[in-house]
């Protein structure tokens, strides 16, 4: 391991032309690998790694857990969720508060889990919060194939899967952002492939290196970046290449779009996007929690000292925002980025609190 | 969220398999990858075996796993 970080170390130094260079990780366990081996001090200070919108908890909207909240409040159903959505906050409570307060919410480790309770329990109704980016949401298209299968109609998905190449062309077009090169995430390119990212170099002439997570892996990736922009040869590159085919997994990319479309989707602190989320096709209308559980009014609101949208866009980092490590932490979290264990603040808060004036 | 962690294939019926990582066996539903086979290694995510990959990588991977679930 350390033999192949001084060689990842060596490859930096050799293509690095030590301009000011901003790369930012688009996934919550590279942020997590990166704070947790401390990559950032491993790096010629003229590399700045920015945290970008790669944890799926952290950006799922407060309008979102808002309306969750309200279907659970209005009607007798059973909750599936994955661990960490239920401490986010939303306006006024919680998952986790509302479990506490009796109603009936289940921490899930796979979305057949809820399925499966809903096979055996006909006459309860079952909601499952969809939640993930490409990686996660094929699971999801697999259990509504199966619910639509099984003819249940006790089961029913709330859709906040979201689509990572369109979060990503927003960055790309913000100015004040001026980022060089994108670590792309590991395991949603497992599924989609390569191709989905080469509008960036092609586009913006941005290199893009699809990594994995050991910290050579990382450090490695960093270096393939810094070679494209010394040779201003910016392409899709893949270092992760025991894991991601180009061409992603077909079956599973197949999977997504026989039960979803692409629909515009709200992202905390990037806003709505455009085509950037998926929602179910008509023909599986009747597992779709937002038509089954409409509501009204939703005005979501967010404590306005919480930055968690500008770390999110990779515009701050987490000690910039004046409630870190005081207000808020991962026992009393404000944001989203502090309750997930994928989060920038809880990456920052476990890893870097006591390293910070090197960030 | 989007964690996912290799595991060898100990055993296949229809669309679950057996699999064990770090040596805990667990069943994952196998659809999104009809290829596998008995004695390759995947990638576990959630629940799903959702890629295969190689041997030695995968080994590898599951080393940073151990060390990183030991921290």
């Amino acid at each position: 391991m350390i033999d192949t970080l001084q060689q990842a170390k060596s490859f930096i130094q050799k293509y690095n032309t030590h301009q000011p260079v901003n790369i930012m990780e688009v996934c919550g366990t590279h942020t997590m690998a990166i704070s947790r081996h401390g990559l950032r001090q491993l790096l010629p200070p003229n590399i700045n790694l920015i945290s970008g919108p790669g944890c799926p908890v952290c950006v799922t909207s407060a309008y979102d857990i808002d309306w969750i909240l309200e279907i659970i409040k209005n009607h007798e159903l059973k909750l599936f969720s994955f661990g960490d959505m239920i401490r986010v906050p939303g306006t006024e409570s919680s998952l986790l508060e509302q479990k506490s307060q009796g109603k009936d919410i289940t921490i899930c480790y796979s979305p057949t889990d809820a399925l499966n309770y809903a096979v055996k329990n006909p006459h309860k109704k079952v909601l499952f919060v969809a939640i993930g980016f490409e990686t996660t949401t094929p699971l999801s298209s697999v259990v509504i194939k199966r619910a639509a299968e099984y003819d249940l109609n006790n089961f029913f998905i709330f859709s906040t899967h979201k689509l990572v190449p369109p979060a990503l062309k927003l960055l790309v077009e913000d100015k004040q952002l001026n980022i060089n090169g994108f670590l792309c995430p590991g395991h949603v390119s497992a599924i989609i492939g390569s191709e989905p990212y080469n509008f960036i170099p092609e586009n913006y002439g941005i290199p893009c290196v699809i990594s994995g997570f050991e910290p050579a892996d990382i450090m490695i990736s960093i270096a393939m970046i810094l070679r494209q922009l010394k040779f201003n040869q910016p392409e899709t590159q893949i270092q992760y290449k025991s894991v991601v085919k180009p061409e992603g997994n077909l079956v599973a990319v197949k999977n997504i779009y026989d039960v979803f479309l692409k629909a515009d989707s709200r992202w905390r602190g990037l806003g709505p996007i455009a085509g950037s989320g998926l929602e179910l096709k008509p023909d599986y209308n009747r597992f779709d929690a937002k038509l089954n559980f409409p509501v009204k009014d939703i005005m979501p609101k967010q404590n306005p000292a919480c930055d968690c949208g500008n770390v999110l866009k990779g515009l701050k980092k987490p000690p910039e925002c004046k409630l870190f490590a005081k207000l808020c932490t991962p026992q009393n979290p404000v944001g989203p980025c502090m309750v997930s264990s994928e989060g920038s603040c809880a990456a920052y808060y476990r890893y870097e609190r006591f390293n910070l004036e090197r960030t | 969220m989007c964690l996912a962690i290799p595991a060898k294939v100990i055993k296949i019926e229809n669309n679950s398999a057996e699999v064990e990582t770090l040596g805990v066996t667990k069943t994952v539903d196998i659809t999104l990858i009809p290829e596998v086979r008995q004695d390759d290694y995947v990638l576990v995510h959630a629940g799903f075996a959702i890629q295969i990959v190689e041997k030695e990588d995968a080994l590898a991977v599951q080393g940073y796993w151990k060390e990183f679930a030991d921290d």
